[in-house]
This record gives C-alpha cells, sequence and structure tokens, in this order.
C-alpha cells in the first residue's frame, strides 16, 4: 500500500500523528444524550445507519418468509402461522398473512431503507467531508429529520400490530380504500416519511451550493455528491406530490369524499397518475446515490481519474429531470390513452441513454489502472453486473408490446430488484467497506469482505435470475399459491420457484455474515492509529481528514487544490486520450 | 401442418406456448431485444473482466493512465445506443398498434370481474348465456368488452400475450386472435367421468391456455385462475347450442342454482357441508335463527337470502367478516329464486312442486 500521509496536501489538515490524544468524534462524549441530541452530521448518519440496517434485515426476514412459501405451488408453510378449523380456512388465513408479508417487506424496504439508504447514511456522513465543510447547512434541521424519519418508521411498525396491511406498498384504489387494514396509519406514516426525505433534500443542496471549500469549483466535486445533489432535486420536487395524494387517500378513507373510488365518482388510475408521479422518480432517488459511490469506489481502487467526469455528472442531473417525465411507464395496461403510453415510451427510452453512459464510462475507468480486488472493489464490479442485466431488462418493459406481456409479472420483480438489490444494495455494500476504516477507525477482515462480496452475488443471482424466466413464462407477482396454472408451466414455475428460494437462503446467510463480522471489527476490528494505517486513500477532502474523523471534521480550513481523481499514480508522462 | 402445429405450440425457455399470431410478433420483438442485450452484456462484463485482470495491481506503486475522457469513444457511445433504442420503441409501437385496435368484425364477449371470479357473457342471436371459463372458435378475432364489480383487476393470457387491467365504473377493450384450436372438445364436454372405473375421459383432446389475474385484488389474487379453451368453428357452434339450450330451458330451479353457486363463485366462501369458509356454510342454517354482528338477530328465509345476495353489508352474521361484494344487478329474478332453492336443496327443504 503507498503511504497515506504523502497523500494529505498542503492545507488538507494536519496528519493524525501530532494529535494522537486528541478526541475524534465517537469518543468526545460517550453519553446517551450526547447522541440522541447531536447536532453532528457523522453521529446523525450513524444513527440513520443503525436504523436503516435493523429495517433492511426486518425487511429481509419477511422476504425470506415470502420465499418459503413459494418453495411449492400450494399453500405449505404459512398455514402453520395462523389458525383456522379445516384445510380451507387455513388456506384463506395463509393467503391474508401472504398478503401482509409482501406488503410490508415492500413498504419497508422502499420507504425506511432503500429511500433514506445511501443518501441519509453516507451522504449525511460523508458530503460535509467532501466539500471540505464543517457540517451541513443547517444541523439541527438534520437531527430533526432523523426524527421524522423515526416518527414515521413508527406509524409503519404500528400497522403491524394493528393487525396488518395487504394492500401493497403502491396502495392501489379502490382496493385501498375498500380493505379492512391499516391503511390510514401507515399512508399517514409514509407522509410523514416524505418530509424526513424533503428536509434532508434540501439541507444537501444548500450545503452543496454554499458550504464548498475554497476553490472546491463545480467541476472538482466528487462525483458522489453530483449524485447526491440530483436525488435531492427529485426529493425536494417530487416527495410532495406523493404527500398530497397519500392526503388526499387518508381523505378518501376517513370522510368519504369521492376522488379515486369509481363508487364515489371518483377516478382510480388518477391515482395511479399521481402515484407513480412521485414513486418512477423515487426510484432514481433510489439509484443515484448509488451512481455515485460506484464512481468513488471505482476510481479509487483502479488509481484512475474516473472516466467522462463530465458526462457522469451531467447525466446524473438529466436522469433526475427526464426521470420525472416517464411515470407512465407503469401504467400502459391501465387503460391511459394509448397517446400517453406512447410518450411515456419514447421518454422512457431516452433515460437509457445517460445510463448507459455511466456503465461505459465505469468500464473505461478501469482500463490502465491499478487494479486491487478489495470487498469494496469486488462490490463495485458485482454493480456493474447486476445493474447492467437490471438496466437491459429495462428496455422489455420500456418497449409498448414486451411490456402488455411482462407487466406485473415476475419479470418485473426480477428486473427492479436487479436494480434496487443487485444496484442500490451493492452499491451500499461497496460503500460501507470502501469508508468503514475512515468511519470507525478500526479495520474490517478483509477476507470476510471478499467471501462476503462473492457469496451476496451467487445468491443474489440464483434468487433473481430465475425470476426472470418464470415471469417472460406468465408467472404474475403477487401471488400466495400457483397450484391451479397449466401443467406444462407449473413445471417450470415449480423449478424457479426452488432456484430463487434457495438463491435467497444464500444471500440471506451471506448478507447476516456481513453484518456479522462488520459488528465484531467495530469492537475487534485492527485500529488506525494514523492515516498510514488505512489500507487506501482517495484523494476527495473526507481522506484528508482524522481518522476518525474530529468533532468539526478539519482543524483547518481545507483546500481544492486538485481535483478528487488526481491520484498520485496517474503518469502524466504516459499520455492521454485527449 | 400437425408438425407446424407442434413447433409453434411449443414453448421456448424464455417464453410460453404462442397461442395467436401477436404472440409471434411480439416474441420476435422480445427476441431482438434479448440478443441485443446479451451482445451488449456480452461486450460490457467481458471489456470490465478483461480490464480487471490485465490490469490487476502488480505493485503497490503501479502506474495509471491519465486518460480521464475521449470526445470520439464517448459520441460514439452515446450514438449507437440511441440508434438501436429508437428501433427497438418503433417495433415496440408497431406491434403495440396491433395490440391495440381490434378488427371491425370481431366477434363481442362481455367479461366481468370480481373478488375473486370471472364470468364472460356471450350474446348470440337467440339468447344471452354466461360462462365462468372462456370458449372462443379458431381463427376468429374476438373483442371483450371488460370491467369490474369491485376493485381493479387485471385479464392476463400468457400464451396470447395480451393483458389489459379491468376497472370498475369503466369498460375496458382488449382483443386476440387464437391461431388453431388447442382440442376437438370443450372440456366440459369432452371430460366425461366414467361411473364404473372413476376414470375421466379423453382428457387429451382439448388442452385449454391459461388465464390469469395480474392486478392485486386482496386475498384470492391467486385463486382467480380460469381456462381458455380454444375450439374449432364447428365445435364452438355445437358447444354454444348447447349452452343456448341450457339457458332456454326449463331446468329444475335447485339444478341451475347449483350452476349458478359454481360459476359466480359463491363457493370460495360459502360451503354446502356445514364448515365455514370465509361465510357461513350454506348447510343447517336454512331456517334457523342468525345472530347478526350489530347484536340482533333474525330468520334466515328467502328474503334475508335475497337482500344479502344485493346487500351483503346490511344484515352480517356474526363471527363473519364483511367480505362479500354485492351481486345485485347482476342476477335476475330467476337466477335469485335459483339460489334460494339451491340452498333449501342443500337442507333437504326444497319441494320442487313449489316453482
Amino acid at each position: 500500500m503507498t503511504t497515506a500521509t504523502d497523500a494529505i496536501r498542503p492545507g488538507g489538515g494536519p496528519s493524525a500523528t501530532g494529535h494522537a490524544e486528541e478526541k475524534d468524534y465517537l469518543n468526545v462524549d460517550n453519553s446517551i444524550m450526547s447522541w440522541l441530541f447531536t447536532l453532528d452530521h457523522k453521529r446523525i448518519g450513524l444513527m440513520y445507519l443503525a436504523s436503516v440496517l435493523f429495517f433492511f434485515f426486518f425487511g429481509g426476514v419477511l422476504a425470506l418468509l415470502i420465499r418459503t412459501e413459494l418453495f411449492t405451488p400450494g399453500a405449505d408453510f404459512l398455514t402453520y402461522f395462523v389458525s383456522g378449523k379445516n384445510a380451507a380456512e387455513l388456506k384463506l388465513a395463509a393467503a391474508d398473512l401472504y398478503n401482509q408479508l409482501f406488503t410490508l417487506h415492500g413498504a419497508i424496504m422502499i420507504f425506511l431503507f432503500l429511500i433514506p439508504s445511501i443518501p441519509a447514511t453516507f451522504g449525511n456522513f460523508f458530503l460535509p467531508l467532501m466539500l471540505g465543510a464543517k457540517d451541513v447547512a443547517f444541523p439541527r434541521l438534520n437531527l430533526f429529520s432523523f426524527y421524522i424519519y423515526v416518527l414515521g418508521a413508527l406509524f409503519f411498525l404500528y400497522t403491524l400490530a394493528s393487525g396488518g396491511l395487504d394492500t401493497g406498498w403502491t396502495f392501489y384504489t379502490p382496493y385501498s380504500t375498500s380493505t379492512n387494514t391499516a391503511v390510514i396509519a401507515s399512508t399517514f406514516g409514509a407522509f410523514i416519511l416524505g418530509f424526513s426525505s424533503i428536509l434532508t433534500g434540501v439541507n444537501f443542496v444548500v450545503t452543496v451550493h454554499k458550504m464548498r471549500a475554497p476553490r472546491m469549483t463545480w467541476t472538482r466535486i466528487p462525483l458522489f455528491l453530483w449524485a447526491l445533489y440530483s436525488t435531492s432535486l427529485i426529493q425536494i420536487l417530487a416527495t410532495p406530490v406523493l404527500a398530497i395524494t397519500l392526503l388526499l387517500l387518508i381523505f378518501e378513507r376517513a370522510l368519504g369524499i369521492g376522488i379515486f373510488d369509481p363508487a364515489m365518482g371518483g377516478d382510480p388510475v388518477l391515482y395511479q397518475h399521481f402515484f407513480w408521479f412521485y414513486s418512477h422518480p423515487a426510484v432514481y432517488i433510489m439509484i443515484l446515490p448509488a451512481f455515485g459511490v460506484i464512481s468513488e469506489t471505482i476510481s479509487v481502487h483502479s488509481r484512475k481519474h474516473i472516466f467522462g467526469y463530465g458526462f457522469i455528472a451531467a447525466s446524473s442531473v438529466s436522469i433526475a429531470l427526464i426521470g420525472f417525465l416517464v411515470w407512465g411507464h407503469h401504467m400502459f395496461v391501465s387503460g391511459q390513452s394509448p397517446l400517453a403510453s406512447l410518450l411515456f415510451s419514447m421518454i422512457t427510452f431516452a433515460v437509457a441513454v445517460p445510463t448507459a453512459i455511466k456503465v461505459f464510462s465505469w468500464v473505461a475507468t478501469l482500463y490502465k489502472g491499478s487494479i486491487v480486488f478489495n470487498a469494496p472493489m469486488l462490490n463495485a464490479l458485482s454493480f456493474i453486473f447486476l445493474f447492467t442485466i437490471g438496466g437491459l431488462t429495462g428496455l422489455f418493459l420500456a418497449t409498448l408490446a414486451t411490456d402488455v406481456h411482462l407487466h406485473d409479472t415476475y419479470f418485473v420483480v426480477a428486473h427492479f430488484h436487479y436494480v434496487m438489490v443487485g444496484g442500490t444494495l451493492v452499491a451500499f455494500l461497496a460503500a460501507i467497506h470502501h469508508w468503514w476504516a475512515k468511519m470507525f477507525g478500526r479495520h474490517y477482515n478483509e477476507l470476510c469482505g471478499r467471501i462476503s462480496a462473492i457469496f451476496v452475488f451467487i445468491g443474489f443471482n440464483l434468487t433473481f435470475f430465475s425470476q426472470f424466466v418464470m415471469g417472460s413464462q406468465g408467472m404474475p407477482r403477487r401471488y400466495f399459491t400457483y397450484d391451479q396454472v397449466s401443467p406444462e408451466l407449473l413445471s417450470i414455475y415449480t423449478r424457479m420457484h426452488q432456484i430463487s428460494t434457495v438463491g435467497s437462503m444464500i444471500l440471506g446467510l451471506a448478507l447476516t455474515f456481513t453484518l456479522f463480522y462488520l459488528t465484531h471489527s467495530l469492537f475487534f476490528g485492527k485500529k488506525v492509529h494514523n492515516d498510514s494505517d488505512l489500507r487506501w486513500t482517495g484523494e476527495s477532502m473526507e481522506w484528508k481528514a482524522a481518522t476518525p474523523p474530529s468533532p468539526h471534521n478539519f482543524h483547518e480550513q481545507p483546500i481544492a487544490y486538485n481535483g478528487p481523481y488526481d491520484f498520485k499514480e496517474i503518469d502524466h508522462s504516459l499520455g492521454g486520450g485527449h | 401442418m400437425n408438425a407446424l402445429n407442434h413447433l409453434i405450440a411449443t414453448a421456448t425457455f424464455w417464453m410460453p406456448r404462442q397461442a395467436s399470431d401477436v404472440a409471434v410478433e411480439l416474441d420476435n420483438v422480445f427476441y431482438f431485444i434479448y440478443y441485443l442485450s446479451v451482445i451488449f452484456f456480452v461486450g460490457i462484463i467481458a471489456a470490465m473482466v478483461y480490464f480487471s485482470l490485465r490490469y490487476r495491481r502488480k505493485s503497490a506503486d503501479q502506474r495509471t493512465s491519465p486518460i480521464a475522457h475521449s470526445n470520439t469513444l464517448e459520441l460514439w457511445w452515446t450514438a449507437i445506443p440511441t440508434v438501436l433504442l429508437a428501433v427497438i420503441f418503433f417495433w415496440g409501437f408497431k406491434a403495440w398498434v396491433t395490440l391495440n385496435v381490434p378488427p371491425a368484425n370481431a366477434m363481442e364477449i362481455q367479461v366481468r370481474a370480481w373478488k375473486w371470479g370471472w364470468e364472460f357473457t356471450y350474446n348470440t342471436p337467440n339468447t344471452t348465456f354466461t360462462s365462468p371459463n372462456l370458449y372462443v372458435p379458431e381463427k376468429k378475432p374476438i373483442k371483450l368488452v371488460m370491467t369490474s364489480n369491485d376493485v381493479l383487476h387485471s385479464f392476463y393470457l400468457p400464451e396470447f400475450r395480451i393483458k389489459r387491467d379491468v376497472i370498475p365504473k369503466r369498460s375496458t377493450v382488449l382483443w386476440f386472435e387464437a391461431r388453431q384450436a388447442t382440442g376437438t372438445w370443450p372440456e366440459e364436454t369432452a371430460r366425461k367421468q366414467d361411473p364404473k372405473t372413476g376414470k375421466w375421459g379423453d382428457v387429451s383432446l382439448s388442452k385449454p391456455y391459461n388465464l390469469f389475474c395480474a392486478e392485486y385484488c386482496g386475498q384470492q389474487h391467486s385463486m382467480m385462475m380460469r381456462k381458455v379453451y380454444v375450439l374449432s368453428q364447428a365445435h364452438y357452434e355445437k358447444w354454444v347450442a348447447e349452452k343456448e339450450k341450457d339457458a332456454g330451458s326449463d331446468k329444475p330451479l335447485d339444478v341451475l342454482g347449483q350452476e349458478l353457486y359454481t360459476s359466480k363463485t359463491c363457493n370460495t366462501c360459502h360451503s354446502v357441508d356445514g364448515t365455514a369458509v370465509l361465510g357461513p356454510s350454506f348447510k343447517g342454517r336454512y331456517g334457523a335463527k342468525i345472530e347478526f354482528a350489530d347484536g340482533t338477530s333474525g330468520q334466515m328465509d328467502d328474503d334475508y337470502i335475497i337482500e344479502s345476495i344485493e346487500y351483503p353489508n346490511r344484515k352480517i352474521a356474526k363471527g363473519f367478516p364483511a367480505a362479500m361484494p354485492t351481486f345485485k344487478g347482476q342476477l335476475d329474478a330467476k337466477q335469485l329464486r335459483a339460489l334460494v332453492a339451491y340452498i333449501q336443496s342443500v337442507n333437504g327443504k326444497y319441494n320442487a312442486q313449489k316453482k
């Protein structure tokens, strides 16, 4: 490994050696109150990290219950968890339980894990550090949005205690206005969570605009921050629409005002327009930060300037903006006007271009680099593999004719899991390994990290590739049983569901293993005494702070003399492709 | 012809049987995107793996290239995908237009969906009749006019590659044309059980297609499956004649009621053997005193049955959820009487003379 102390530039803060006794942000005050009322963006980031991981594992257990049930075509596994006087009663009670499980799995993973995952944890922790700032622009607002998140999450948990929600995470009307389950509590929870998302977005936008270090021009901002910036724009602009929609839904259910329910003169398709106007951009809230993480990890671990900085930065912003105009591709078979479908399909293809450019640029970054296969890099390469499949299968769904067949089948389920799990979760894993030592001052076990990356990759592909096959063979999503289909389809569905279930067990074990060795390293991991103990460093500002960073990040204002990807391994005598 | 029939009827790794010409056109689009995707995927991953291995770190101070961008490369890899995506879009659009425009001569069948069942209404010159499964003649365009009684459903035939949401208080339209008959006789006619051996008749005569509900609609969403039978014109006409005869015939009320009990999916929630499912069983309650959820009570008589069919939430039996959808407007007076007669007969209290 190169000596990291050399990497510290003039003005980049003192090296840790001269301040061995100094308190860092973790041990500056150990009281519970100092955590609960902290205004430090790093501590708030960690509180988010603990919360989102808790919900991720909760949602993951629900997923495994679902997969276990689907191992066989009929009603089996879940009937052991319900009561009934005879087989028919058991089957229907288990069907209700199944519907609640997949609803909670989806709602928890989307609202409590994916949306806050990277921005609220690594975004909070690293956005000010990478800008060379002391904190975010509004530290109190930052803490406030964390507590709003907690409040919203509690409302979601309340739905568990109050008899379960069975509408699917999409709350489609008129089913959601007619079911007897806790729709109001959970939509109100999503409503509250929306505010957390908006406030974090506002905070990030202002911070990026106003608190950049001297000489940090817009072209010297790390790509992770371009991604977070684009994400924040979506959070600010799209989330209010969801809030309004959910409020209207609550009005309809509580006050009987007909907005979406046709029995009261409303329009159920209108609900879908409102819902997807938020929820499609929300997909980019979930994936854009992942793109940013991959840009960072790929360049740091191949010691090369990211390829096509300008294109990648511009594509983040353009994806964010075009992403507002494609919501109708969720509705090709909903009965919306054919002209609308035509336009939505066309614009959707327009989003595919900037996304493809990003993938090409990441691969080109590897060219003539110095590549090391450590845990963050393995996860980043795994991301490229999985996200490429996720992206390419999106073409089948953007195409009008093929979407008619594939819509609401497991093909869609597989597609969005490739993007959201193969994409966002794997990028989350890349980020957590990439920055672990900087965040906690301890090393995780590198061998464990590599094993985890490989088994997550294997388990994931087994789980979800099989779902592409059963989906294009017609298997509809949100099905509790599939034993009534014709024999030739039954044999395909059964085989694919079994592969998927086995894969999900591998994936579950690999992720549990990851949680275990990371937690273990917090207490027993090799300590980072000074920056030369780090296994790698980058050229962006966060690497210039102490390890772990001090409460106010930098002792003196760092100055961006160079760009975030100007690694000293780069040999300018080799000539470039300019 | 038989060999050809077999060929097109064969499913591939990705796609189920092709039951219509539209399915063939759509699969061509699918495979075009598929092979393009495979080419791009293999190219991207091969480059990634090659670069990763070729330029892996061999020494700690390995030098790297200063290349940070290339206008030529970036222009090409923007332009080529753009052109290919445009081709995919237009082809997909063209096939989709075919999917969306029913031919003028299409035969119309009304489709009704509810929690949780389907019903197909055929209007023939002589009469109107319904069927719980869909029977269609081969090589004839069929236009489905669909509506829902309660929540959203979605009519999905994977072998025909068609799908359309079914919406309450609105009608949506879908059409398809089956390529050829998959059997000579409809199942319900050909499939007779031999009373002596207990074996089923020539089942291989008929190979139905699957009908799924693709829009989540609650508890029995996955149990809303039905079948689509494609018959030759001659056999279809025979089937229609039989159904017309049934519809016009003066068959006993309790028999008609029994048919409705299945075709209207009463049987998913109400048993006739005394076991409670989602709703109370029909057996053992007729004439008895019923406790209602609001604390009042009443007798289960003919009026109560009809009232409960039309307004299920007025008097809910104690201990059961208010889960039943209304069937108001879907059953005529005779059909209502038939259901009452069937419930009477289940309880041994039906007197055929009474009419």
